[in-house]
């Protein structure tokens, strides 16, 4: 099973640290009252937590500065008016909440082949071009019953659609931008999607767990 | 009319087309079914010994009017429960078959909650049925889990919800036996019925709690489960001597009702257990759903790459084969006449395959008349440059003007090979995100580097074996080119687009293609070279072009450059 090849990635270290068992073993906790959210990765659980190395720091692509601009152009904090930007600890709630409830789903808006480099856990990889209703209609009306929504007589109903939430690599990448304009274009409403700004980058930065496909 | 027919099939189908959202919520109430059978059956007992009479009389009417409302719904369909009627005859006969035993089973029922027919003998019907009924209802949720094979049963715990929601059937099944027992009908099997259930419950708790392989259950892992397990667990163990106690005290109604309780809670606890297994296994199939999506997305996406990818390499076949033409003639490396075959069968394969399709090579025809009208007009010009290098080849280089058609006339065919890239590239580029337009300027432009490693050999060759004077300004400019590119592609260049190159990996490949590059470039500015010289740069020439490959494809698999 492909999932059986993901696995516990964590920032810069090669070895992940295990997993603890109280919350007093936890220096490096997310909030002073959430030390880590365990999360349901295709029927494993996953532990979302802050690396405890206090020493560690960022030696991968996301410790880069600079990015030609364009494309990888600074993104507005509120890109789309109605879309709300969230931080860390709305996204942590945002999977204790909603995604384990299944009322609401993470999307990693990037192209596999990031996603595949690490991701949130219990995020969903849907690469922002397949949501482009002018060149991707085809696969569109396929994504989003998956999503709850349902066409009614020729037309998409969002009364059942999933909350989103939807990131990319940082504030420097427009994939996830992209995505959120295309879903706005479809009709999907504005406060049913959530902006996370600070991405793989700022989520690394605060050395929390990434989920990676092995290669 | 026979338009009309058609319609009205189509219309019929599409009513009884099942969302994978209306199936499951079939098999939930379908599975929900088997354990009313059993909570009927006790309802029916606890009214017939009179305990909490008014509360089980109501309870009784409930689960038997909601199982006789369900089992309708799965056979006509149902708005308010959200069923959808299937087309499955086999699933249509096998709910015809419950519906028989259950007619007379209701029949039974309602005589017993209106007080109108409470014997020995009634009882003796329920206990006789119950079980029938339980196992076709059973046989019914088999075959509706069945239609939910797509990939489901590959899924982490995709059994333990089955086994979780006929823990909820136990229950009352188990409640049922001790009534059966204390009142005593059916005495002796109703208490082998009983133990033989408690054991199947402690086994398949056990399972779901610690794993089994022979049940096909996988160990619940995910925290919330696990705990609502424990919470089942431990209202279960408190039944159990509640139940060791109301065998022994048949008489005692209290303890009956609070043993009939417990095991209430027991199912209600379970019942919980299966809801947060559907939890995860929906969101399982949901990711199983988008990746398989995506993946015929994505396939549909390298493709095109896959396309663009094989016409600039056609590109440089068109070099290298002029090259190996020569090589051919010089004698100074034994293979260059066999390779030129190879490299010829190559450019008139990849050619069809654009043409006609090619499985080998995984290609269909190209659609766009545009790149029809340039694949006919490369093929005037491929035919006999075709034959000419066969000539070369079968001649061992000894055909002098197969090979000064070729040296007159490999820049026209690569000038319509490149003119292919362009039509394939603005064609399919219109399905390129801001991404990989990005990303395909730094491709292209590595890709040609590959051309030039050829051209630029081919070039030296012309002009030291065969005298062609005019080719020097052709390879300085062609030097030059592969000069500039290379260090645009390491150090960027304002001028040719190009940022500087930080991922790793491509940097360490570049600098390997530099570090070759630095040592052979000497030799293709040198205006003599020796034989030795020669032979070596000719042997040097697939390397680097094979460098370039790897850096090429380094990166249109890299993220960043």
């Amino acid at each position: 099973m492909i999932f059986k090849k993901m696995l516990v990635w964590c920032v810069g270290i090669t070895l992940c640290i295990p997993l603890m068992a109280n919350q007093g073993e936890y220096k490096v906790k997310i909030t002073p009252k959430v030390p880590y959210m365990d999360v349901d990765v295709m029927g494993d659980v996953v532990r979302v937590q802050r690396i405890q190395d206090l020493k560690h720091k960022l030696t991968n692509s996301y410790a880069k500065t600079s990015r030609p601009c364009p494309p990888f152009c600074v993104q507005p904090f509120t890109p789309i008016k109605g879309i709300k930007t969230i931080g860390e600890v709305e996204l942590v709630d945002f999977l204790k909440n909603e995604v384990n409830n299944n009322t609401g789903v993470i999307i990693d808006a990037r192209l596999p082949k990031w996603y595949k480099q690490g991701t949130i856990p219990g995020a969903i990889n849907i690469p922002f071009p397949i949501l482009n209703p002018n060149k991707s209609k085809e696969y569109l009306e396929q994504v989003l019953p998956i999503l709850g929504v349902e066409k009614k007589n020729g037309k998409w109903d969002f009364s059942h659609a999933q909350n989103l939430v939807v990131f990319d690599n940082g504030p420097w990448c427009q994939q996830g931008t992209m995505a959120m304009k295309h879903l706005v274009n479809i009709g999907y409403p504005k406060d049913k999607i959530k902006y996370y700004r600070g991405g793989m980058q700022y989520w690394q930065i605060l050395g929390l767990t990434v989920l990676k496909q092995d290669k | 009319m026979k338009k009309l027919i058609l319609i009205a099939l189509i219309l019929l189908s599409s009513l009884y087309a099942m969302s994978d959202k209306e199936l499951a919520r079939t098999i939930d109430l379908a599975g929900k079914q088997r354990m009313l059978t059993q909570k009927i059956s006790k309802e029916a007992l606890l009214v017939f010994m009179g305990i909490d009479l008014d509360k089980n009389v109501e309870n009784l009417k409930k689960s038997a009017a909601l199982f006789d409302k369900t089992l309708n719904g799965l056979m006509h369909g149902d708005k308010e429960l959200g069923l959808v009627a299937t087309s499955n005859k086999e699933i249509q006969n096998k709910l015809l078959e419950v519906k028989k035993l259950w007619l007379p089973f209701y029949k039974k029922v309602k005589d017993i909650y209106s007080f109108n027919d409470i014997t020995d003998k009634t009882f003796e019907y329920i206990d006789k049925n119950n079980l029938k009924l339980l196992k076709r209802m059973n046989e019914a949720v088999f075959m509706y889990a069945n239609l939910n094979k797509s990939g489901a049963n590959k899924l982490k715990m995709a059994h333990n919800i089955n086994i979780a929601g006929r823990q909820r059937m136990l229950t009352q099944r188990i409640a049922k036996d001790l009534l059966l027992y204390q009142s005593g009908v059916n005495t002796k099997e109703s208490l082998e019925d009983l133990k033989k259930m408690q054991e199947l419950f402690n086994k398949s708790l056990e399972a779901l709690l610690e794993g089994d392989k022979k049940l096909g259950v996988a160990k619940t892992t995910l925290p919330k489960i696990r705990k609502q397990l424990e919470l089942a667990k431990g209202q279960w163990q408190s039944c159990q001597s509640l139940i060791k106690r109301a065998i022994k005290d048949k008489k005692n109604q209290e303890l009956t009702r609070e043993t009939i309780e417990c095991l209430d809670k027991t199912k209600d606890e379970m019942n919980k257990a299966v809801k947060l297994y559907t939890l995860s296994l929906n969101r399982q199939k949901q990711v199983l759903k988008l990746n398989s999506l995506i993946g015929n997305f994505l396939n549909q996406k390298s493709n095109s790459k896959h396309v663009i990818n094989l016409a600039g390499k056609q590109r440089m076949l068109t070099q290298r084969i002029s090259k190996l033409a020569i090589e051919c003639k010089e004698e100074l490396i034994p293979t260059s006449c066999k390779a030129l075959e190879k490299f010829v069968a190559l450019y008139d394969k990849t050619l069809n395959g654009f043409k006609k399709g090619d499985k080998e090579l995984k290609l269909t025809p190209l659609k766009s008349p545009n790149a029809q009208k340039k694949i006919k007009e490369i093929e005037k010009v491929w035919q006999p440059f075709k034959e000419a290098a066969i000539k070369v080849q079968n001649s061992n280089g000894k055909d002098k003007a197969s090979l000064e058609f070729i040296l007159k006339n490999n820049e026209k065919l690569l000038k319509l090979s490149n003119d292919l890239v362009s039509i394939l590239e603005k064609e399919h580029g219109k399905d390129l995100n801001y991404i990989e337009k990005a990303q395909l300027k730094i491709v292209n432009l590595a890709g040609r580097q590959r051309m030039l490693t050829q051209k630029m050999t081919k070039e030296k060759l012309a002009i030291l074996s065969l005298k062609m004077t005019d080719y020097k300004s052709k390879l300085k400019k062609s030097v030059i080119l592969f000069n500039k590119s290379l260090n645009g592609l390491i150090k960027g260049s304002k001028e040719l687009g190009l940022p500087k190159v930080t991922n790793e990996a491509i940097k360490k490949q570049l600098l390997k293609v530099e570090s070759i590059w630095n040592k052979v470039r000497p030799f293709y500015e040198k205006d003599k070279l020796s034989k030795k010289e020669l032979v070596l740069l000719l042997k040097v020439n697939p390397i680097l072009l094979d460098e370039m490959n790897k850096a090429v494809s380094l990166i249109e698999k890299s993220t960043d450059y």
